[in-house]
């Protein structure tokens, strides 16, 4: 009897520990503002002027992808300029960072806690040189998570969360990141599962959920960012659209009539309409590289659209930016696979590694290839207004352009690939590092060297250099 | 997709909004996205008509889409 007591105890034990265990829910939105929260018009006030606007892409890759775009951080602060009459360095003008997954580690810290990001005893410690696969491998094998993982609201990606929370990211909310109010935005990109679309963790597209992204843990966002599929579990974000007063924006509504004229645009407003849908109380996140494994997409929008709030293309027409900088920094490998020389089927985990990785791999070149087309398209717009005027003032001198140009804009796109690197031992070994949160201290600090010494090679950035 | 050129013609130079957020100034060359969008000129709302709403396509940095529709009142 008494053991049967006990065995009952037991049972109600591991129910309640189930029960309990449970995402961490982010809040909602009691009021849409736009005013606040934590998106580009509200992060501004520091000396970072928009006259030079600095993007930056940090792809995924694990701690690869973190340690190439860590060394990219260091040499813009190591690079000083001279910009509107005063010494800076190139990295103060950084205003928006793009990241995925790995990447989004390094873009989240910085973003957080500034400098302290190149302090020795902080993020190189708590990340970039430890091995934090083994602090989830055991947390796994922790009995009290074994009980919490068999909650079906709660999933290996929440635990990987709470790692991050606790050991790197100090607690620290995207409220917190608002109070700093100073740049870079930061964009955390991860993908939403069932639309297949990208989910940028910025109030801008809270506000269509009515959750308060300064709610949300920086933390939650990075592992969001590097849920990488069936490694972990996807991510749940609750969504209370039609509760606070958040109203379709006009663009959706024109855009809803672009189907034949600009089907990306159309299809723009039909993802963003899914999240205004009561059929969808319940997002599901995954890794961001499935959407997009360089961080360029989102960037290329505001560039190309004038739909966003912080569209980059509009600040170009009002004149704000007279130098564009992409620097797109990514982390792409090519490994040698043993898949093709053997006539056996690749088993689950190749299949299931390889469908998530290698087609978005391939995606991305095209996606370089889109801001490369345009800028192009820019310079030769301006080309051929200026062309005109010649020819007409060629043969009419005194007659006019009927209305003004187009707002010249200087652009530099600048790569950072192991593609690029010359010496093809030292390409190989790069191309052939592993997708893991645990590398070696020697490739870390190879990693960490490579970025600048691409960048020191980069034509592109010499070019923007000298213009300084 | 290319670039699309638009000029808002007014008397006096403001603010040209499209689709409600700021594009530019009245009589500048604006570079836009192309399909569906609607212009206006934002506060104060001393012009008519209230906005204008244009398909925009094919058209050229020399020859931009002219929307010359907003007077004053």
């Amino acid at each position: 009897m008494k053991i049967r007591f006990q065995k009952v105890l037991i049972v109600i034990f591991i129910f309640a520990i189930t029960g309990c265990a449970t995402y961490p829910v982010n809040p909602r939105l009691s009021q849409y503002n736009p005013q606040s929260g934590y998106r580009f018009e509200n992060i501004m006030g520091s000396e970072n002027s928009d006259g030079l606007f600095v993007i930056l892409t940090f792809s995924g890759g694990g701690t690869r992808a973190a340690a190439l775009s860590y060394g990219v951080l260091e040499k813009l602060r190591d690079t000083k300029i001279q910009w509107e009459g005063k010494e800076k360095r190139l990295l103060d003008q950084v205003a928006v960072i793009s990241s995925i997954s790995g990447g989004s580690f390094t873009a989240a810290y910085y973003g957080m806690f500034g400098d302290e990001l190149f302090n020795p005893d902080s993020f190189q410690k708590t990340f970039l040189y430890r091995n934090i696969e083994r602090d989830l491998i055991i947390s796994m094998f922790n009995p009290i998570n074994w009980f919490r993982l068999a909650s079906p609201y709660f999933g290996r990606i929440d635990l990987a969360e709470e790692i991050y929370d606790r050991e790197i990211f100090k607690q620290k909310t995207f409220g917190d990141m608002s109070k700093q109010a100073h740049r870079p935005f930061i964009m955390i990109n991860a993908t939403d599962m069932t639309i297949g679309s990208q989910f940028t963790f910025i109030q801008d597209q809270f506000d269509l959920m009515c959750s308060d992204l300064n709610g949300v843990h920086v933390a939650r966002a990075v592992a969001a960012s590097s849920d990488f599929p069936v490694a972990f579990s996807p991510m749940t974000m609750n969504n209370y659209a039609g509760t606070c007063g958040y109203q379709e924006r006009p663009w959706m509504k024109e855009a809803s009539k672009d189907l034949l004229d600009n089907p990306p645009r159309f299809n723009r407003a039909r993802i963003a309409r899914t999240y205004l849908s009561s059929e969808r109380p319940y997002i599901h996140l995954l890794d961001g590289g499935v959407a997009d494994n360089i961080g360029l997409l989102t960037p290329l929008v505001a560039l190309t659209s004038n739909d966003l709030p912080w569209s980059l293309l509009n600040k170009i027409n009002q004149g704000k930016i007279k130098k564009l900088v992409v620097i797109v920094v990514d982390a792409r490998t090519d490994p040698k696979t043993k898949t093709d020389k053997s006539p056996c089927s690749p088993g689950l985990t190749t299949v299931v590694n390889d469908i998530a990785t290698i087609p978005m791999s391939n995606y991305s070149f095209e996606t370089v290839q889109k801001l490369h087309d345009t800028f192009n398209e820019w310079l030769k717009d301006v080309q051929y207004y200026n062309d005109c005027e010649g020819i007409l003032k060629e043969r009419c001198p005194t007659a006019n352009m009927p209305h003004k140009p187009p707002v010249p804009v200087d652009t530099y796109m600048i790569y950072v690939g192991f593609d690029q690197i010359k010496d093809l031992k030292d390409r190989d070994y790069f191309l052939n590092l592993p997708t893991t949160f645990c590398l070696q201290k020697e490739a870390v600090d190879k990693l960490r060297a490579v970025g600048p010494k691409i960048l020191d090679d980069s034509e592109e950035f010499t070019r923007l250099l000298r213009g300084l | 997709m290319g670039m699309e050129f638009v000029v808002v013609s007014y008397p006096t130079s403001r603010n040209v909004r499209i689709d409600g957020e700021i594009l530019g100034k009245t009589n500048d060359t604006h570079s836009v996205e192309q399909g569906h969008h609607i212009f206006d000129l934002g506060d104060p709302h001393d012009y008519k008509p209230d906005s204008v709403e244009m398909d925009i396509e094919n058209t050229t940095s020399i020859k931009p889409l002219i929307i010359n529709d907003f007077k004053p009142k």
